[in-house]
């Protein structure tokens, strides 16, 4: 089908497609598991029944979301190395090596990765910065 | 070309040309034209038409929620006015809201995606027709169903966000909240086969060659709103079941006397409300990246920066609804969360407005209406985008909220990012739409009164907002220190809707007394420039072969390894066909059997609108019976058809060579 097609069509060697799927989505993955899992903790060690508390129900609260931060900021790393490591697999200095398609999810993979670090490390520095519990409760 | 063994392909395609007024373009338009008359009003699955019928819907709510506003801002130009009451004035500010954000925001982007896909992907329709008239039919009835008690006085009064426990049925006896709640759900179906239809489409119909870094930037910004879609609308679909049922059958989701949680509503509403606000302006930077390079003379600057700030903004909207919730008690680190991510999203907005600013300052702009729309809207993008940094930190959002500063910004937002591009698509795919070029004097007094008018109307209401002044009261004392901003802001909105008035005179009259236009009169870059203004029914006499991101521009741009073949590509015309391709490289793959013009999905539009008014007036064996007619019309939808047989069973070489 393909023996006579346009060169458009062709693609030079292509690129791991694990690798591709972790430089995409390792970094946005990390960041919706440290939200998802940071926030309920966080809302349910303070407001736990009826009435909001000023102090956290759980003496270990502040670690656990801190872990859950650092678990998910190495993820988002490795998502960006990996994302690195492509890009520099996919630049071709000839026209006819170029891969157009890897290069680009490559440089997406980078630039995801990048933004959503960004996010991990915004929502680290709230576990940091800001007490638990309201405290004029 | 030769065939594989394993190619599901079968029948090999023949390429060829088909010019103008050939044989084979005559036997293309008889296969692809629609019945004229009645019957080919109600039947045709056209994607040119549905997205007209889009536009000139979702145009047609913005008038209607634009006179919503003026009516609103003649009652609070002066304090102490009468002409509104407080009941009429709940359901004018409802009304406004629910029109401007579901019936207008989405469906006119819609119009444009349902339009121009297509012919941007050089497919010759999208991947479900049928489904796709099934959309707009469900959100033409999903708004006259939301409209129908308007006039009766029972229109939606709760706000567009419809907070229990004031619109539970304690406090709200009436049947307003119930038509909100089930037109909602029925717009909510609309929505997801539309999106789903434009995530098929692109994985799936994209010309030969076009992989998935050549598309254009709307189609981008479409798909990430459909994915979205898919994910949020079920979401506030299930929380207006779940109200409709306490109010109807006394269930207690939201019933804070029986253990029901209103927080619970909020959530729901919230993880579909602030998606939807990305939804609703996505695809319309889309249409700026799109255009606004053929008037900077150059390429967009950043593709693929402003393609992944694309995604990343829909991602993380997905995780900031808390930030509509900061003054409801939540411990103060869990709010913290969604203000850290509420800051982040600037980034990818500020990559896009840099790709945007770097593309003006770097190409040579050519001052046409539609570039004047698209560099308003930067502007008004980044004063929308300031004041919703703002309000994403927690203590400043605690002083703003629900004052008039929140009305600002989401005006901003929505106005600034919506109708701006929207108004400037409009002027420049005008032409390819109707075959006619709009006039630029008329356009570009429409911009400067649109443009004037939309600053003086809604920048005092940042003033207003941080004068104390609430949203949603239907009037106030002389002597709270608002008089002056109101005034202005009324006025500006009146000298706003003068602008859109003189657009819309400029679409009238340019229909009958526009110049007639070429196939490209701007010298744009996208396949949809490289078919006659309007298209043809079957879009492209044969499937175009693309080399490039620009394939008008190659000659000039000089990139790419070589050249798209725009006149020479697949002659499909065993019937309604197109070429569907891989999800990546958009290599061909198989042959698609398109249907032929059909009543079914109208049908099924009225009579599964039909139900939810048996629903709403308790009349349940008529709702019953609905429910039947629309399982008939699903069968004769379904209905096996020879011609729609996806893959043709043996290996047939095409017929005829010459098709010239």
């Amino acid at each position: 089908m393909y023996a006579n097609a346009p060169a458009s069509f062709k693609r030079p060697g292509r690129v791991s497609t694990l690798y591709l799927l972790t430089a995409l989505f390792g970094a946005p993955i990390a960041w919706v598991a440290q939200l998802s899992l940071s926030e309920p903790l966080a809302a349910q060690a303070c407001y736990p029944y009826q009435m909001p508390l000023p102090e956290p129900v759980w003496q270990g609260l502040l670690a656990t979301l801190a872990l859950i931060s650092g678990a998910c900021l190495a993820i988002a790393l490795l998502s960006g190395f990996m994302a690195w490591t492509l890009c520099r697999q996919t630049r071709a200095p000839l026209l006819e090596e170029r891969d157009d398609r890897a290069q680009f999810l490559a440089k997406l993979g980078a630039m995801s990765s990048f933004i959503f670090t960004m996010a991990v490390l915004f929502t680290a520095c709230a576990v940091l910065l800001v007490s638990p519990c309201s405290p004029w409760h | 070309m030769t065939d594989s063994a394993d190619s599901p392909l079968i029948r090999v395609p023949e390429m060829g040309c088909a010019p103008l007024g050939s044989d084979a373009e005559i036997r293309l338009a008889g296969l692809w034209e629609t019945e004229p008359g009645w019957r080919g009003w109600l039947s045709t699955v056209d994607h040119k038409t549905i997205g007209l019928r889009y536009l000139a819907t979702a145009f047609i709510f913005l008038l209607l929620g634009g006179i919503e506003a003026l009516i609103m801002r003649l009652q609070l130009a002066q304090p102490d006015q009468t002409l509104l009451t407080p009941e009429q004035y709940n359901q004018l500010f409802t009304m406004h809201g629910v029109t401007m954000i579901f019936l207008y925001a989405l469906p006119v982007l819609s119009g444009f995606s349902n339009y121009l896909w297509p012919l941007m992907l050089g497919s010759r329709d999208m991947a479900f027709p049928r489904l796709n008239a099934l959309s707009y039919w469900l959100f033409l009835f999903a708004g006259l169903f939301l409209y129908a008690s308007f006039p009766l006085g029972q229109a939606p009064d709760g706000g567009w966000f419809n907070y229990v426990p004031l619109t539970g049925r304690l406090y709200d006896t009436g049947p307003n909240i119930d038509v909100y709640a089930l037109g909602m759900v029925l717009l909510g179906i609309s929505t997801t086969v539309g999106s789903i239809n434009f995530i098929v489409t692109l994985f799936r119909l994209r010309a030969p060659g076009m992989s998935i870094d050549r598309v254009p930037i709307l189609v981008w910004g479409t798909l990430t709103a459909s994915v979205a879609n898919v994910f949020a609308v079920p979401v506030v679909s299930l929380a207006f079941f779940m109200l409709w049922l306490d109010r109807q059958f006394g269930t207690h989701f939201f019933d804070v006397v029986n253990g029901g949680k209103p927080m619970l509503w909020q959530h729901l509403f919230w993880m579909f409300g602030h998606p939807w606000v990305y939804v609703v302006v996505l695809p319309a930077m889309g249409i700026v990246s799109d255009a606004l390079p053929t008037f900077c003379r150059r390429p967009l600057v950043g593709y693929a920066p402003v393609a992944l700030s694309t995604m990343a903004t829909m991602l993380l909207g997905f995780g900031v609804w808390v930030h509509h919730m900061f003054a409801t008690g939540l411990p103060t680190l869990a709010l913290s969360f969604f203000g850290a991510t509420s800051m982040v999203i600037s980034i990818p907005s500020a990559v896009a407005v840099f790709a945007w600013i770097a593309t003006i300052w770097l190409g040579r702009p050519v001052f046409n209406t539609p570039f004047l729309f698209f560099a308003g809207f930067v502007l008004l993008f980044v004063i929308g985008g300031l004041s919703g940094v703002m309000t994403a930190a927690v203590p400043l959002d605690f002083q703003l909220n629900e004052t008039y500063f929140i009305v600002a910004h989401l005006h901003y937002v929505l106005l600034g990012i919506n109708v701006f591009p929207v108004v400037g698509g409009i002027y420049y795919w005008f032409p390819k739409f109707f075959g006619r070029m709009m006039n630029e004097t008329l356009g570009k007094w429409s911009f400067w009164v649109m443009f004037i008018g939309f600053n003086a109307g809604f920048f005092p209401m940042h003033i207003a907002g941080l004068l104390g002044m609430p949203r949603r009261i239907y009037t106030y004392a002389p002597n709270m220190g608002w008089n002056t901003v109101n005034l202005i802001t009324s006025a500006g909105s009146f000298v706003f809707a003068l602008g859109l008035l003189l657009f819309l005179i400029n679409v009238l009259v340019s229909l009958r007394r526009g110049a007639p236009a070429t196939e490209n009169p701007w010298q744009a870059s996208t396949l949809e420039w490289a078919v006659p203004s309007p298209p043809p029914a079957y879009n492209f006499a044969v499937i175009p072969v693309v080399a490039s991101r620009h394939p008008l521009w190659e000659d000039w741009l000089d990139e790419g390894a070589g050249r798209s073949s725009l006149e020479t590509g697949y002659l499909l015309m065993e019937g309604r066909e197109t070429l569907g391709t891989t999800p990546l490289d958009a290599r061909p793959d198989v042959i698609l059997k398109m249907p032929e013009d059909s009543y079914a999905p109208f049908f099924l539009g009225l009579f599964s609108s039909l139900i939810f008014a048996g629903l709403l007036l308790h009349a349940w064996d008529f709702a019953g019976l609905m429910i039947m007619a629309s399982g008939l019309s699903l069968i004769a939808w379904l209905w096996p058809s020879k011609a729609l047989v996806q893959r043709v069973p043996a290996v047939k070489p095409d017929k005829g060579v010459a098709h010239v």
